[in-house]
């Protein structure tokens, strides 16, 4: 084999595309012909820029890249709320705690009245005592308190 | 992937099937652009327009190839695109060919690693190649189809490819060994 055939075959045999015989070929010739050594090598340096460029380090971000692309093309709606609930179930959710809150407080509301005036499980006495505590006023007015003041620290001697 | 399963999920616009899609194909997406673009950053912005495009479209993919041909063919179309956009901005830029004749040994080229000049030689060598020879080549040797897959993407045959990759590296290695023997000996 000549230079110039095997030079016309360099990329091939570099490719794994010949058969076994010219590829035996090929190996000899390169092994004492340092000129095609020379072309062979620099044409194997060159090839393995492809495998460099080929290697990637992967970005973690790219899927929330694409995903801003596509929210600033129109394409797909800003996220609606933190998990992406349609407006009109968020909407129904709210309208649902409201009420609920409502209820819950209209039923804590009775339930400390009712155990105002049916204080069923508490001692007769104690119950007399918080009555006495918390009630000893209630027949007096705020007008009758004032209007009074003085005669009380009199009473105490002032 | 089942990829069937994930079609129908993508259609339905589920957001996880498309956050699976793009974990499985978008860096094989880039390694098609860079065969392209040659340059990273370029790649990217186009791999992350194709997965646009594919969420924009998927509702008009009917199955006649499979998903990731569907996909390969958007990023060789949107690459070609962008090149060709690159090229008209370039038009009355300076451009160095790599003929036979033009390659001068440029001694402020001496400067530069080894492995840029490679890379600068290789991708003028690329470009020089006719459109066909060229997305055969990208995608075998950057994305490593086979002929098969490439014929699918291509949408023509398999002897077609066969003869498209014969034609690419002989034209490549025409062009690089001129090269070298102008410059490196
Ligand atoms: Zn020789």
């Amino acid at each position: 084999m000549k230079c110039i055939d095997v030079e016309n075959k360099l990329i091939f045999y570099l490719e794994g595309d010949l058969k076994t015989q010219d590829n035996i070929f090929i190996e000899k010739h390169l092994d004492h012909c340092g000129k095609c050594r020379k072309l062979f090598d620099a044409l194997q340096a060159t090839w393995s820029v492809m495998d460099d460029e080929k290697a990637m380090t992967p970005d973690p971000f790219v899927y929330n890249r694409i995903m801003a692309r596509l929210e600033s093309s129109g394409m797909k709606k800003k996220k609606a709320g933190p998990i992406g609930i349609p407006r009109l179930v968020r909407v129904a959710a709210i309208v649902l705690l409201l009420v609920l809150a409502g209820f819950t407080g209209t039923l804590l509301g009775s339930k400390y009245v009712q155990n105002n005036l049916l204080p069923e499980d508490l001692d007769p006495y104690e119950y007399y005592a918080q009555e006495f505590y918390l009630d000893s006023y209630a027949d007096e007015s705020i007008e009758y308190y004032i209007l009074n003041q003085n005669e009380y620290e009199d009473e105490n001697g002032k | 992937m089942i990829e069937s399963d994930l079609v129908k999920r993508l259609q339905k616009g589920e957001e996880e099937a498309f956050r699976e899609l793009v974990g499985d194909v978008y860096h094989e997406v880039v390694k098609i652009a860079t065969g392209f673009l040659h340059n990273r950053a370029d790649a990217e912005d186009i791999a992350q327009d194709v997965m646009v495009e594919v969420y924009r479209s998927i509702r008009k993919f009917r199955g006649d190839a499979s998903l990731t041909t569907w996909i390969y063919r958007i990023a060789v179309n949107k690459s070609l695109n962008a090149i060709r956009k690159t090229k008209r901005q370039n038009l009355h830029a300076d451009v160095i060919e790599i003929s036979d004749k033009a390659v001068e040994h440029n001694p402020n080229q001496e400067t530069q690693t080894e492995n840029e000049e490679r890379a600068k030689v290789l991708h003028k060598a690329l470009d020089a190649l006719p459109k066909n020879q060229r997305m055969a080549f990208v995608l075998a040797k950057y994305e490593d189809m086979s002929y098969q897959q490439i014929a699918a993407v291509m949408e023509t045959s398999l002897s077609s490819i066969e003869s498209l990759m014969h034609r690419a590296k002989k034209n490549l290695q025409k062009k690089l060994l001129n090269y070298y023997k102008k410059n490196v000996y």
